[in-house]
């Protein structure tokens, strides 16, 4: 399914990461996921989060945020699962730009930013939740 | 319609002719009167006779405010007391006031320079000028009021401020052209709207503003929210007031009465001339004045020049809006940089933040230049790759302007302060040697 991601820019320093959890934190906002793409001077913290409206105006203020649709997948913790969705995608002409994992009890998940989403979502319905 | 046509268009060579004339004339006076240059050209071994053509300005000493304060009121004067007929002053914001005392014939230029400057923007004597500039010490009302006048307009000498005033007596007495401060003039546009005047409807169609600095954009929000074409006067009191320059509808800098004013762009940090089309500090040297005959005076303004032919048929030098204080210049690896190049270049790009923050450091021997500034939220990405494309970006446009390799770091929002009249734009962390 389609999923709207949070993305922050942070100046890559220390406490600034600290910085934006407190604030997340105080605002009530529930991290599902979280991952930092770097450069030396700054990064872009991208989250998965459990209202993200409510994440997008609480953050809105202090930072510059991009809100992104993103695919998420739910494979069968089986090997060779993630390929098979992949190839879905690559045979249609689809880009992925990013990908990140995590998991809820045994269920992994997979974030994905495609360069269709709408199109990915049809194309592995079966393997998204 | 070209005010004075004999002397706005003339001809290149016969203006350096006059000018050189006027200038031996004035430098005569000044050794002759005034112990200040006397003393200062004869340390440099200096006569007057060694002053042929306006070439030899170069040979000429400077003159700055701090001589203007240090011989306050009246020690540069080149005339007696008794031949001043107005004296303006500036007030000592840092320290004593400066005093400008003019003759009856330096009101006449004044008001001379006045009035070529309002024919330049399209004025004629049939227009209903609004004064909106104060009058007082201050040169712009008593200016504009003087010119005005001489052209045969309607003045309205309504001075600054009372806003509800000037917005009826702009309907009632249908002005026509609006004379003040840019930041007054956005005022009164705002005033205007929030009156419910849909200002099409009036009659006011040109503006003559200066006296502060103002942006591309304020000039447009003015021109928008008044319906007006805006035109830039430029003026200081240490020379004359408003007048000794202004914009014509080609929009391609401001024509200066060069043959009162000689205007030269100088290196701020050698004191050389430079060339046409090149940014330096702008130095005026007065031609005609009696009271207070000024010699190379130091502006601090930063501009440039530009000769030739303009195609509203005049031909005197303009110079360029003024962009900045030669007292905010940085020399990075030899080149000079002004913070108001850095603003805008940023201006003109719809993905950052108009603020910035400027760090000025020394790695070994190279200098460094870091522009700080915040990606606004429309231009942000999620994916590093479109904002490290952004940076390189503004980099390029940084280079290409300044002609020097600056180093562009994208911060976060609001880290930069924000301008409250004066915000600290630089850090210069060099050491001084």
């Amino acid at each position: 399914m389609i999923v709207k991601q949070i993305s922050v820019f942070l100046e890559n320093k220390p406490g600034s990461i600290e910085e934006l959890t407190n604030d997340t934190g105080k605002a009530g906002i529930n991290i599902e996921a979280l991952t930092i793409a770097e450069t030396a001077e700054f990064g872009i913290v991208r989250m998965i989060v459990d209202d993200w409206e409510h994440a997008r105006d609480a953050l809105d203020p202090e930072y510059q945020i991009r809100v992104t649709d993103v695919i998420r997948v739910a494979p069968k913790d089986e090997p060779g699962k993630l390929s098979e969705v992949l190839r879905k995608l690559s045979e249609s002409g689809i880009n992925v730009s990013y990908m990140y994992g995590y998991a809820k009890g045994d269920q992994p998940y997979l974030i994905m930013k495609v360069s269709d989403p709408e199109k990915a979502a049809t194309l592995i319905a079966q393997d998204v939740q | 319609m070209i005010w004075n046509k004999p002397r706005e268009a003339m001809d290149g060579e016969a203006m350096r002719n006059l000018q050189g004339e006027r200038l031996k004339k004035t430098v005569d006076r000044v050794y002759h009167n005034v112990p200040f240059y006397r003393e200062k050209m004869q340390a440099m071994g200096l006569e007057p006779g060694d002053i042929a053509s306006i070439d030899d300005i170069v040979k000429l000493p400077f003159t700055t405010k701090q001589d203007l304060r240090d011989n306050y009121p009246f020690g540069l004067a080149a005339t007696h007391k008794n031949d001043f007929v107005r004296i303006h002053a500036s007030s000592g914001t840092t320290g004593k006031p400066t005093a400008v005392p003019h003759t009856r014939h330096d009101l006449e230029v004044f008001a001379e320079c006045v009035c070529r400057s309002i024919c330049c923007t399209g004025g004629t004597s049939e227009d209903v000028v609004q004064v909106a500039y104060g009058y007082g010490l201050f040169t712009g009302g008593l200016g504009l009021h003087d010119g005005a006048t001489k052209l045969g307009a309607g003045v309205i000498p309504i001075s600054g401020g009372n806003t509800n005033n000037q917005l009826t007596l702009m309907q009632d007495f249908g002005t026509t052209i609006l004379a003040c401060t840019p930041s007054y003039a956005l005022f009164l546009s705002e005033a205007l709207r929030d009156a419910g005047v849909d200002t099409s409807n009036l009659p006011l169609r040109i503006g003559i503003f200066g006296a502060e600095p103002w942006t591309a954009n304020m000039k447009k929000e003015i021109e928008d929210g008044l319906n007006i074409e805006a035109f830039d006067i430029y003026g200081l009191s240490e020379i004359m007031g408003p007048g000794v320059s202004c914009s014509c509808p080609e929009k391609n800098g401001l024509h200066v009465c060069e043959d009162h004013f000689y205007p030269e762009i100088i290196d701020p940090d050698t004191f050389e001339q430079v060339g046409d089309g090149v940014t330096g500090e702008l130095v005026f040297t007065h031609l005609t004045k009696e009271a207070m005959p000024l010699i190379r005076y130091r502006t601090r303004d930063l501009s440039a020049l530009y000769h030739g032919d303009c195609a509203c048929g005049r031909s005197n030098v303009r110079m360029d809006r003024v962009k900045g204080r030669s007292d905010d210049m940085l020399i990075i690896r030899g080149v000079n940089v002004f913070p108001s190049q850095v603003e805008s270049v940023l201006l003109d790009l719809p993905e950052v933040e108009p603020h910035y923050m400027i760090i000025v450091d020394r790695k070994g021997t190279l200098d460094t230049i870091e522009v700080q500034v915040e990606i606004k939220d429309a231009a942000f990405s999620d994916e590093i790759g479109e904002v490290e494309a952004l940076a390189a970006k503004i980099k390029a446009k940084l280079d290409s302007s300044l002609r020097v390799s600056t180093k562009v770091t994208p911060v976060q929002h609001k880290t930069i302060e924000r301008s409250q009249g004066k915000a600290r734009r630089v850090i210069d962390n060099r050491k001084k040697d």
